[in-house]
Order: structure tokens, then C-alpha cells, then sequence
């Protein structure tokens, strides 16, 4: 039987994710079409995970009853399927894949400002010398299209392509995009739970997670918010980057809000970055304003909102703008719910007067259920408030939006996120500009660095 | 400084005489974890421990009507089955993360000889299939018979094509127990 290289390379598999029989996978061993890999090794007394490359206290004994032996498992990795000693990894070794060399891909007509021009150029460099390269582009300034002319070069040489991110829902938002923007190459988007399992594809947009099941398999390795949770924190998404890349790879690395990690490799000149201070619209980032309220923690304690936020409410300069309401726990999302839909009521029946006053109103957070329907709810007007935690501090545009944070000095909004948060207002051409207000009950260091980092970004962009 | 298998985060455990003497005994959990395990602390239903007053609960007298009278002859339950539990019995099982089950091995057994002192009784555990054993490596119920460290006697065996009706019937009855049970009968 014919196995479809382009189904298998790059991957170190499971038996049960090799949907093969045991007859025809024995054949293929046979033929050296696979070779086996022993899932855990020994380095240095202590034992590792072949995948994750976790060991103590992530490797765990399991009485294990197929093999009738004790043995070690992998609780690093586990959700991706559990690694255990008894089993091996099948890494391809037939024939190379034929990724198919496009004389034509790009189906995108639109056009780059000057500034995404000179990005979009770096990339296009890094990605022909395999190198290796950080974006630094402010909130909105159009980094996906400037991928596009880089790509558009790889694919003509017939590469492979990853564009990984941390969070399923950015990967949701990119892939019509791309599927638009390359019409006949074949782009698969993998995420937990995601419709296509195969990974098959050219050009692969995925959750870092689902880096791990690759090995040595692009030639170009793209990861979006790399200072986003969980990658930024998790030594293991690092690896699976890492080891999903060939032996000659190029690495793009983009963020709005790099670390301190990646700010120091740019001041030792170790890491090649390129800085895009400039929205594409050209208009400045709204600088966030701040406002102490006195009793604060007290009120959000009871349940009911602080007398400041419902008079910026009253006096913003644009009324039928919808807001965005960040809060810094789930709990207090919940709390706040009903006591929202009685004081905020006016507020949501200006913004959107047409509508039916109960649903105007509404809550998410990460455990939500009815999370993708809210937030395009909310994208298509039919929601004028939302109250939200971090999950929607990025990767999610809505086109004209003012944004308050409750609380704004709470530990979960580190710089990062209120850089972040702050960037969701004044995204459209239309309305370039938006609100932004922290209520706070005594400043915090992130917020001082926040409004600092957005006036230092503004401040570059009226240099150029 | 241990990690927590519930939750992966570090945490210390309370100092305490017993750790000295017994290591073992140092909880694989964290405070918050062990805190989200309720153990149900009423007596409940005689025959199904279920939570509700003390008398003989309206399932149980339906069960009685049905084919099914004189099966059960008492059922005990350790935890309710709440979300959390529900997640972490999930993890257990279908994940296959064997170490989450050891945390129940030492209430296991002592909720085990409460109620099943007599050695009249031997333990029997719900097999699973093969496929099942494969993919999993060990058995659940398994393990929680080996908890108990009782006379135990496999007599159960599955039959494939019985699969589709047992697994419509377990939904339903899914839907209706409302707590982590696990059916101890004498032999």
C-alpha cells in the first residue's frame, strides 16, 4: 500500500494516532517507511520525555496492565495523549513530501503602508536566509498582512509553513483570512477540538500544543504573541517549538508587548527586530487615562459599580460607541452581572437603541460556554457591553469600542495585558480613536509602565 | 515543595507529626484541591446513600418495582459527584493519568471495611474492554477494588455487542445519580 508522505513527515506519532493497521504498519516498518523511537530516555541518571522533554516530577509510575509492568508516564504532555514507556514514537523515514512549488499564491490585492512595507521586507529577507527575526508591531498595526509577502516567497520555494499561536481563538479568527489570502494551497488550521486532526497541509496555522506532535517539519516557523499565556510561561511550548522546526528553519517571532526577556536580547543586539510603531490607519494609540476611586475594593466586594464609571460613561465623547469592561476575576464578572443589567441599562440603550434591552448586556469569560457566540455577538452590534475577563485582552478586534478596567492595579493586569487591553480601542480607519480609562484604588508599577510604554510607542511613531 | 497532581501548582504540605512517621501520608493534593472533594457526610438513603432524608428514596423504591428488585443491596459513595470531581474522574480514566486514582486508595479502604467488615464479602470490580484496556492500561474499577486490599474475585466479563445498550443505559443513569459511586455487592 502507497502512504502519503506528506501525511506522515514531520511528525513523531503515537501508535493510536497512526490510523493504520497492524498488518500495513508492520509492512511499512519493514520497508523503513517508519522507524521507531523509544518515547522516554535516560540522560544523566534521570529520565526524560522524548515529546515534552519533562522529567521528575512530571514522569509518574503506572501499574501498567498491557505490559504487565511497572513503568513511567508522561504527565507533562498528557493532554495531547499520554506518552508511556511501554509504547514508541513512529518518525517517518520514507520519501521526502513534494510540497507543491506555487508559481502564484498570494490572492491578496491590498496595499501596505510604508512602515509595514519595511516589515514586511525584513521578513521576507529573514525567511529567504532562514534567520531569525522579532516583530515588534504596535496593537493594530496590521501584522498579518504583513506576513503575506514573505509567505507568498516561501511558498514559490516550496516550503512548509507554521504559523503557531497561543490561543485557539486567534487561530479561529486567522484562518478564513489565510484560506482567503492563498486559495489554492492547503491551509489547515489545528487547535484542541479543531475539525481537522490530519495536519497534513503546507501552510499550518495551530495552538502551540499542537506543536508537539510535530518534529523537524518546517522550513519556516512563525509564532504569533510569543509573551502571550501559556506560551511565555511554559517551558514545554518552547520545546515543541523548537523541535518542530528543521535543522535550517526561519523563525519569525512576533508581539506588541515583548517581554523583559526579548527586550534585553534587542538591547544586546542578539535577537533582529524590527519595530512597527505605527497603526495602519496612521492615527496614534489611545493614551489610557486613570482615575482613583476612593472605596473601590469595598463596592466591587458588595456587587455594585463605583459612581466614576458610571459618569465616564455619561460624558464619554461618543456615545453610541460599545464598551468593553474589564475585570480582573471571574468571580467578580458574576457578581457584577445583574447588579449591570439595572445601572447600566441607559448606557447600553443609547449605544444601541434598536435592540431588546435583555440581551444587551452580557458577561464572558474562559469557562463560557456560549463564548464565540457572544464575542461575534458583539462584533455584529447586537451586544452594546460586554464585561469580560483577560480572555479578551487580544487577537480579537472589534472596530469601534471604548474600554474601562475595573480594578486596573489587580495583579492579573500585568503590563503586557494592559498594553494589550488598551489596544483594543480605535482599531477601524473610521473611528481611529477610543477611550481608555483605568479605575483603580492605588496605582500600580503596570500601570505606570503601561501608559509609559504606549506613549513611548507614540511618541517613536511621530519621529518617523 | 511538592507539586500538586490535581492542580501542577507547588505547594507545602502542614508540618505535622504524622508526616515524620508515616512520609506516605503526605497528601498528593494541595489545600485547594482536597478542599474542592466533598465527602458526603449523611447517611442518606439505607440502600443508595442518596442525599436525601434518611428513609428509603424514591429511586430506590422505583428499582424495587422494576426487574431489577432485590438487586442492590446497598451501595456506599465516598465523594459527591459535583464538576470538579467530575473533571478530575474524567482526567483519571479517559486521559489515563494513573496517579490522579491514588488519592482516594486510603478513604477508599477505610469507607470499605465501615461498611463491608464482614468476611462474607469479596470484591468484584466492573471490567473494562479490551480496546478500552489498551488504550488506558489499567482499569479504574480495578484499581479501586485493589484499594481495598480484600479477597477479590473477577468473575465479570464484557460482551462486545452488549456495548451500545450498556452505554445508552449508563447515560441515562448518569443523568439521574447525582453522586461518585461505586457498587460493592456480596458474593
Amino acid at each position: 500500500m502507497e502512504l502519503d508522505p506528506k501525511r506522515y513527515a514531520g511528525k513523531r506519532l503515537l501508535r493510536r494516532e497512526i490510523p493504520l493497521s497492524t498488518n500495513v504498519l508492520r509492512e511499512a516498518l519493514q520497508h523503513q517507511h517508519f522507524k521507531q523511537i523509544p518515547t522516554l530516555r535516560k540522560e544523566k541518571n534521570s529520565m526524560y520525555c522524548n515529546r515534552c522533554n519533562a522529567t521528575q516530577p512530571h514522569l509518574q509510575n503506572i501499574d501498567c496492565q498491557i505490559c504487565d509492568r511497572t513503568h513511567l508516564y508522561c504527565r507533562n504532555c498528557i493532554q495531547m495523549g499520554r506518552v508511556s514507556s511501554c509504547e514508541s514514537f513512529y518518525e517517518w523515514s520514507g520519501p521526502e513530501p513534494d510540497w507543491h512549488i506555487h508559481a502564484k499564491p498570494c490572492a491578496w490585492e491590498g496595499e501596505l503602508t510604508r512602515h509595514q512595507q519595511i516589515a514586511a521586507d525584513t521578513i521576507d529577507q529573514t525567511m529567504k536566509q532562514n534567520g531569525k527575526l522579532l516583530v515588534h508591531a504596535v496593537c493594530g498595526a496590521g501584522k498579518t498582512e504583513m506576513l503575506f509577502q514573505g509567505i507568498t516567497t516561501s511558498l514559490r520555494q516550496g516550503k512548509r509553513i507554521c504559523l503557531a499561536t497561543p490561543r485557539a481563538d486567534v487561530v479561529r479568527e486567522l484562518l478564513p483570512r489565510f484560506q482567503q489570502a492563498f486559495p489554492n494551497v492547503t491551509v489547515q488550521a489545528l487547535y484542541g477540538g479543531s475539525p481537522d486532526k490530519t495536519g497534513d497541509g503546507q501552510l499550518i496555522l495551530a495552538t502551540t500544543h499542537q506543536l508537539l506532535r510535530f518534529y523537524q517539519a518546517f522550513d519556516v516557523l512563525i509564532i504569533d504573541e510569543i509573551d502571550a499565556f501559556p506560551y511565555h510561561a511554559d517551558p514545554m511550548l518552547h520545546v515543541a517549538s523548537e523541535k518542530a522546526k528543521k535543522p535550517t528553519c526561519a523563525s519569525i517571532f512576533l508581539t506588541a508587548t515583548p517581554r523583559q526577556k526579548e527586550k534585553r536580547q534587542i538591547a544586546a543586539k542578539t535577537l533582529p527586530h524590527v519595530f512597527v510603531p505605527v497603526r495602519f490607519h496612521g492615527q496614534p494609540l489611545p493614551v489610557p487615562a486613570s482615575k482613583l476611586c476612593i472605596g473601590l475594593h469595598k463596592q466591587l466586594r458588595k456587587g455594585s459599580f463605583q459612581k466614576g464609571l458610571l459618569h465616564w460613561l455619561h460624558n464619554r465623547r461618543n456615545a453610541t460607541r460599545q464598551v468593553l469592561i474589564f475585570l480582573p476575576t471571574v468571580v467578580l464578572a458574576n457578581r457584577l452581572q445583574d447588579e449591570a443589567m439595572e445601572v447600566l441599562r441607559p448606557f447600553a440603550q443609547k449605544i444601541l437603541p434598536k435592540r431588546e434591552a435583555e440581551t444587551l448586556i452580557r458577561t464572558v469569560h474562559a469557562a463560557d460556554k456560549d463564548r464565540e457566540a457572544k464575542v461575534q455577538a458583539f462584533r455584529n452590534r447586537e451586544i452594546a457591553i460586554i464585561l469580560t475577563t483577560t480572555i479578551l485582552e487580544r487577537g480579537v478586534t472589534f472596530p469601534s469600542v471604548d474600554v474601562a478596567i475595573l480594578d486596573a492595579a489587580h495583579d492579573v493586569f500585568d503590563e503586557a495585558a494592559l498594553v494589550q487591553i488598551a489596544g483594543r480601542a480605535g482599531r477601524s480607519p473610521a473611528d481611529p480613536t477610543g477611550e481608555v480609562i483605568f479605575f483603580h484604588e492605588g496605582r500600580s508599577d503596570a500601570m505606570d509602565k503601561a501608559v509609559r510604554a504606549i506613549q513611548d510607542m507614540n511618541r517613536r511613531a511621530k519621529r518617523l | 515543595m511538592n507539586l500538586c497532581i490535581g492542580c501542577g501548582e507547588a505547594y507545602t504540605s502542614r508540618p505535622s507529626w504524622s508526616i515524620f512517621f508515616w512520609p506516605e501520608r503526605i497528601s498528593l493534593l494541595c489545600r485547594d484541591c482536597e478542599e474542592s472533594f466533598h465527602r458526603l457526610k449523611e447517611p442518606g438513603c439505607p440502600s443508595c446513600m442518596k442525599q436525601t432524608g434518611s428513609s428509603i428514596c424514591s429511586d430506590c423504591l422505583e428499582w424495587e418495582k422494576s426487574s431489577y428488585q432485590g438487586v442492590l443491596e446497598k451501595n456506599v459513595s465516598l465523594y459527591s459527584y459535583e464538576p470538579f470531581m467530575q473533571d478530575y474522574i474524567a482526567r483519571w480514566k479517559y486521559r489515563g493519568d494513573y496517579i490522579l486514582g491514588k488519592v482516594f486508595e486510603a478513604e477508599f479502604r477505610k469507607l470499605y471495611y465501615q461498611h463491608f467488615q464482614d468476611s462474607k464479602y469479596e470484591v468484584v470490580s466492573i471490567p473494562i474492554s479490551a480496546e478500552r484496556m489498551v488504550e488506558r492500561g489499567f482499569n479504574q474499577a480495578g484499581e479501586l477494588a485493589a484499594f481495598t486490599r480484600a479477597k477479590r474475585k473477577d468473575v465479570l466479563g464484557r460482551k462486545k455487542a452488549w456495548r451500545k445498550a450498556i452505554q445508552a443505559q449508563t447515560i441515562a443513569q448518569a443523568d439521574c445519580r447525582k453522586s461518585f459511586s461505586f457498587a460493592i455487592r456480596a458474593a
